[in-house]
């Protein structure tokens, strides 16, 4: 199930960019796509030091 | 605020220094062997990398010397100092003295390289005009920096990570116009960025002597 | 429910300039011509390859030297997307010079103009000149109506960046003014919980700031052709976050909690002094590929017209929001760690 799921998405996802080749070719739209993933993978990687921050918190207090 | 502990506290730092002469010889001599040092690596300077070879020796051994402005005295001396003057005027104090230390340096380092290397300055008054606003700039935000770091004994690693990105706005004016003074560049708008070097230097001067009242007790 | 107001507000501005950003489509535009160097009095075919055209109505294409100077094509035709236009260029032209630069007009009442300034190069092999080519009057200049993003020649989709990569910069400098303002706060009052939302606020804007740098070299990488350019915003940008990372050194390498609170408090305020001359003063003395610098043409103007601002301006509120939003929820950790660390806290 899970499986398929990402082969569908997969499937769009390359779709989609053959569909708007004239873009992605051409008008450079790959660009802002990488720098939209970049700002995204950014805020994941801030979030994961909070969260091993939050983890360290939690098992001090487990701790007393 | 009074003149008079200022100049006071700068003749006691000038007094120290004369009689530690060890620290001001080896300033000097750090100056003469890196101009030394690109004599003999440097077949030829061109005026181009002489101009940037003046600035980073300049920086280094400004940056060696001013290092121990406030980790120098000892702490108790220190609060002695500070039962009696302003933080002010101990700021005020340490930026004067520091800049006159600096403008020393720069002289000492225009003659050896020119005695080693080649002599390219063509506009004395421009240089030297640059190299004091430059020193006053510099030295402000190296004392600044270096009354955050205190009396801590990382002091020497942390002093040069702070202070070395704090003063590279005045840097690259600097090499912009001591690049005029060299004929490399010929820029006719001069003026301008000397103003606005001094402004920097202004604003700079400015927020050490508002902040440092907050940190010196510490 | 109070608190979380602004954060709705983030994720639906957030959420607004992603969509309306880069769903809706570009006014046409051309890509690129062939030839592009043509000389006086010949007859020239030119092949031109346009961008988002659909079928005209009824198309003229002009070359254009100045506002007074136009010359009409002789036949203009579209076929799958690329036109074929035919100019009957005369021995007399408006230009005292051997080189001169043109710009190729395409207007159509239903496409709007398509512009590729001054990609045309004119060789005059007279040395004749006319005062004018101008004989029929202006030539009427249809605009394409509607919310569209404008095309520029060597942007094209990439001007869709500018609500992601500029507003992170904004909201940075924001972020940076904040945190300046609780350190200062915090030498006034001395209460730690000001250095907590000064360090927070700080390190939030370094996270745009960062980000700011990985975006803007992936666009000058599709623009300008390098990850890394000479520009000076550029790396004066780079030197501002040194400066930042020279703050978190300083936090990290001090063990005494209000001595670092003063410390850092004391540096920031002079790192921020330091940091207004460094993005906004020095860029105007040396060059810079930037909008507003060294030539180029500033914001404003053309670069931004009315639909990108209907855009950018939220996605600022936006990005800043989220800014304080991380930095928040930092500071929030920041709160917890120093109620365990005094043991006020029961368990």
């Amino acid at each position: 199930m899970k499986h398929s799921f990402c082969l569908i998405l997969f499937v769009l996802g390359t779709s989609l960019l053959k569909a708007e080749n004239g873009a992605f070719s051409d008008g450079k739209l790959l660009s802002v796509v990488l720098v939209f993933a970049s700002i995204l993978i950014g805020f994941f990687i801030y979030l994961f030091s909070l969260d091993r921050k939050l983890t360290k918190i939690e098992n001090q207090i487990k701790d007393e | 605020m009074k003149w008079k502990h200022v100049w006071t506290l700068l003749r006691k730092d000038f007094l120290i220094e004369w009689k530690e002469k060890y620290v001001l010889g080896a300033i000097v001599l750090f100056v003469i062997l890196s101009s030394y040092i690109i004599y003999k690596a440097f077949q030829q300077v061109t005026p181009m990398s002489w101009n940037v070879l003046f600035w980073i020796i300049f920086l280094f051994s400004g940056l060696n010397a001013l290092i121990r402005s406030f980790s120098s005295e000892l702490s108790r001396q220190y609060l002695y100092i500070y039962q009696l003057a302003h933080p002010g005027e101990i700021i005020l104090s340490k930026i004067i003295y520091n800049t006159a230390v600096l403008s020393l340096v720069s002289i000492i380092l225009i003659a050896a390289l020119s005695l080693f290397t080649i002599s390219p300055i063509n506009d004395y008054k421009l240089f030297l005009l640059a190299v004091l606003l430059g020193s006053i700039g510099i030295s402000t935000c190296f004392t600044f920096v270096a009354a955050v770091l205190g009396q801590q004994t990382s002091q020497s690693v942390l002093m040069s990570v702070l202070s070395l990105p704090l003063i590279i706005p005045i840097l690259l004016l600097l090499i912009k116009i001591t690049a005029n003074a060299l004929s490399i560049v010929d820029d006719s708008n001069i003026m301008s960025d000397l103003i606005l070097l001094g402004g920097i230097d202004l604003i700079l001067f400015g927020v050490a002597m508002i902040i440092y009242p907050f940190l010196w007790r510490l | 429910m109070k608190s979380l107001w602004w954060k709705c507000l983030c994720i639906a501005l957030l959420l607004y300039a992603l969509f309306v950003g880069m769903l809706t489509p570009l006014k046409p535009g051309i890509l690129n011509i062939s030839p592009f160097l043509v000389s006086s009095g010949e007859r020239v075919s030119m092949e031109v390859e346009a961008y988002n055209v659909e079928a005209g109505k009824e198309w003229q294409a002009y070359l254009k030297k100045d506002s007074l100077s136009y010359l009409k094509a002789s036949a203009v035709e579209l076929t799958n997307g690329k036109f074929k236009i035919d100019f009957e260029i005369p021995s007399h032209i408006p230009s005292e010079t051997s080189l001169q630069a043109l710009t190729l007009l395409i207007t159509d009442e239903r496409n709007g103009t398509l512009v590729y300034p001054e990609g045309i190069q004119l060789k005059s092999s007279t040395n004749e000149s006319t005062s004018s080519w101008l004989k029929e009057g202006h030539p009427r200049l249809y605009k394409k109506e509607g919310f569209l993003f404008p095309y520029r020649n060597i942007l094209r989709e990439t001007i869709r960046n500018m609500y992601y990569h500029v507003p992170l910069w904004f909201s940075m400098f924001i972020l940076f003014f904040a945190g300046m303002m609780c350190s200062i706060w915090y030498l006034k009052t001395k209460k730690i919980e000001y250095d907590h939302r000064a360090s927070s606020l700080i390190y939030s804007g370094m996270l745009m700031g960062v980000l700011g740098l990985i975006t803007g070299s992936l666009w000058a990488k599709a623009t300008w052709g390098a990850y890394w350019t000479n520009d000076m915003k550029l790396n004066m940008s780079a030197v501002s976050m040194l400066i930042y990372f020279a703050y978190a050194i300083l936090r990290s390498g001090t063990e005494d909690i209000e001595r670092k609170a003063t410390l850092s408090s004391a540096y920031n305020i002079f790192a921020f002094i330091t940091i207004v001359p460094l993005i906004f003063v020095l860029p105007r003395v040396a060059d810079s590929l930037h909008p507003g610098n060294g030539g180029n043409p500033a914001f404003g103007g053309e670069d931004l017209d009315n639909t990108m601002r209907a855009v950018f301006y939220p996605a600022i509120i936006g990005f800043t929001l989220m800014g304080v939003w991380l930095g928040q929820i930092l500071l929030r950790i920041k709160r917890i760690k120093e109620k365990i660390f005094f043991n006020k806290i029961d368990f």
